[in-house]
């Protein structure tokens, strides 16, 4: 890679590492696997950064991101590591990190698969065909998925204090 | 709970500061340094045993004219005075290439991986090639894209994504995926109906006994990207037809989305039930034939005997050479440029008559733009004469007649799809006459080849 590259590299991912890293966390629930499923995205990413488009960038990224977070539950992250339901403390405000643990924990009662297409779908506003290319899925896959991951949404969520303050 | 309600709970649980120090450029771009160093020694290694091969390829040709070497050692059937150099070491890969594309080889495969990836492509391609489709052979940009099927770790099952030509006057083709997965005794059957079929409003799914299991048959119409690739230009609703093949312990699916201008009819339901059967899994896969000069020279002279009846081509005069870069000044006919290949082979028409054949081909740097004007380019028109024709939109043809005393007819085809220029020619050997070969027959030889 020259050093041009290296350059355009190195402030692609300073630029998006922050949301990377909050899609990652979306996804798999922990920090700790969050940010070393970047970091293995990432380098990934450098190897193929030559041959990728740099309008297709992001959408590349966010497949290699899927494929390490799906890889690491394969290899065991889960029984190694803290779990979803139980995060790491967080700096902030007491109301604010007590919305943010529930939030997480709701999100916890999916399947990886559910949680993933949910994310792509809701938070990275990526399309249903977009997502099934993420996951490697088809798109009947991807509906599927959502429709499931809303319903246990929906049943944990209407139990929450988060309901009843979206009520308020 | 509606869309903003889960974007909401979404944005709550990710809220809060996020220590992106964690995520260190220049630690990232350490390790890929490193691992871009690791793969430039497999690529050598790689590299070293192709040169093997082709050495090995060289020393086999004296023995296959039965140990006269006198013939190799002068040039085979290539003319003497033909300015060449050596034959690139990857040029009979990329040549049998399986979807006539140049797309990175996966990393990491096994061997046994490969043998049944490259098992699955000999049963898939022609297949294919039985519906009339023809691997365009385009690699995508946005994600992995092999040669057919590959063994995904990700995902524990082998995977195929192409892209194929349908013949006509339209811009038809169709994207093809597939996918093969152990079941490891989970029953899909329910799982992939409700997947496919209960959440695609246009899906229409029958089930299908065959001997082999089970098949799920899902026609209709499915939201697919206009351009698969840079997915630009958003989804629109496309004609599909797939097949979920069922076996004891093994899943196979392929599905065609159709993109399609013309009337023309796609693949039926019956064709892809037969394409999903073919594919031979649970077998042994047999050993990876590496590509070898012979092969090419038998295709040739495959091709040859049926298009000329009467011609017996010998093989055992067949050379294979890349044109050197002098070859623009040698004085001699001009057939193509430092980065064509070409293999000559002596045949002997049914009149008596000793003539050369030969084949030219290279890859097109930059295929698909101005096509007619890189066919007449690559063919050397500026020093030919040429009649330059659009078959169809994917294939220029050039009929190219040189002059001189070494005449020449030559028809060539830019093959847009998958970028490759081939021709195939003929000359007389010792006489200044075009040999009684016309540019329809030589048409069909390349329509065999590749």
């Amino acid at each position: 890679m020259t050093p041009e590259s290296e350059r355009e590299f190195r402030d692609y991912v300073e630029s998006r590492r922050g949301a990377l890293l909050r899609t990652a966390f979306l996804t798999c629930g922990d920090w700790h696997r969050a940010e070393d499923a970047v970091q293995t995205s990432l380098i990934k990413l450098y190897g193929a950064w030559n041959r990728t488009r740099r309008e297709t960038t992001d959408a590349y990224t966010r497949r290699i991101l899927a494929n390490a977070l799906i890889d690491q539950t394969r290899r065991g992250w889960f029984r190694r590591e803290s779990s979803y339901a139980d995060p790491p403390d967080q700096p902030g405000d007491a109301s604010g990190a007590d919305d943010q643990t529930e939030a997480a924990a709701i999100l916890a009662r999916l399947p990886l698969k559910q949680r993933a297409t949910l994310v792509l779908r809701f938070w990275e506003d990526q399309s249903v065909e977009q997502t099934a290319r993420i996951l490697h899925c088809s798109t009947g896959t991807v509906k599927s998925n959502t429709a499931r991951g809303l319903k246990t949404l929906r049943d944990h969520y209407a139990k929450s204090n988060l309901a009843s303050q979206g009520s308020k | 709970m509606n869309e903003d309600e889960v974007r909401n709970l979404l944005g709550k649980a990710a809220s809060g500061p996020v220590d992106v120090d964690q995520v260190d450029p220049e630690a990232i771009v350490r390790a890929g340094r490193r691992g871009a160093a690791r793969r430039q020694g497999g690529i050598a290694l790689a590299g070293g045993a192709a040169a093997v091969l082709a050495l090995a390829a060289a020393v086999g040709i004296p023995m296959a004219l039965g140990g006269d070497g006198e013939q190799t050692a002068s040039g085979g059937a290539a003319p003497e005075d033909l300015p060449t150099a050596p034959v690139e070491d990857d040029f009979l890969a990329q040549w049998n290439r399986a979807d006539g594309g140049d797309c990175p080889v996966p990393d990491g495969q096994t061997d046994e991986q490969q043998r049944t990836a490259a098992a699955y492509n000999e049963a898939f391609f022609a297949g294919l090639a039985a519906l009339g489709a023809e691997p365009l052979g385009s690699c995508l940009t946005t994600r992995p894209d092999y040669d057919g099927f590959y063994y995904s770790d990700d995902y524990t099952s082998y995977y195929v994504e192409e892209s194929v030509a349908f013949g006509g006057e339209d811009l038809d083709w169709a994207k093809v995926t597939g996918s093969i997965w152990e079941t490891g005794g989970v029953n899909y059957e329910s799982q992939m109906e409700s997947e496919e079929c209960d959440y695609n409003a246009g899906a229409i799914c029958s089930w299908v006994d065959t001997e082999a299991g089970r098949v799920l048959l899902v026609e209709g119409t499915r939201s697919d990207f206009v351009n698969p690739d840079t997915e630009s230009g958003g989804s629109v609703e496309l004609p599909v037809v797939s097949a979920f093949l069922f076996r004891e312990d093994v899943v196979v699916a392929l599905g065609f989305s159709l993109h399609f201008e013309s009337d023309l009819d796609g693949p039926s339901a019956d064709q892809v039930i037969e394409l999903v059967q073919s594919i031979p899994v649970g077998e042994q896969a047999p050993e990876v034939e590496l590509p070898a000069e012979g092969d090419l020279a038998d295709e040739l002279a495959g091709a040859i005997a049926n298009a000329v009846p009467g011609a017996v081509v010998d093989t055992g005069s067949a050379e294979l050479v890349r044109l050197d870069a002098d070859v623009a000044e040698y004085g001699g006919p001009v057939y193509g440029s430092e980065a064509t290949h070409m293999m000559f082979v002596l045949a002997e028409l049914e009149s008596g008559e000793t003539v050369r054949f030969f084949l030219q081909a290279e890859p097109v740097e930059g295929a698909g733009e101005e096509s007619e004007e890189a066919a007449a380019s690559y063919a050397q028109c500026p020093d030919a004469e040429c009649d330059v024709a659009v078959v169809n939109p994917w294939d220029i043809s050039v009929h190219r007649t040189i002059a001189g005393e070494r005449p020449s007819l030559t028809a060539l085809e830019y093959r847009t799809g998958d970028g490759w220029m081939i021709g195939v020619g003929v000359e007389t050997v010792d006489a200044a006459v075009v040999p009684p070969v016309d540019f329809a027959t030589l048409d069909a030889i390349v329509a065999a080849l590749h």
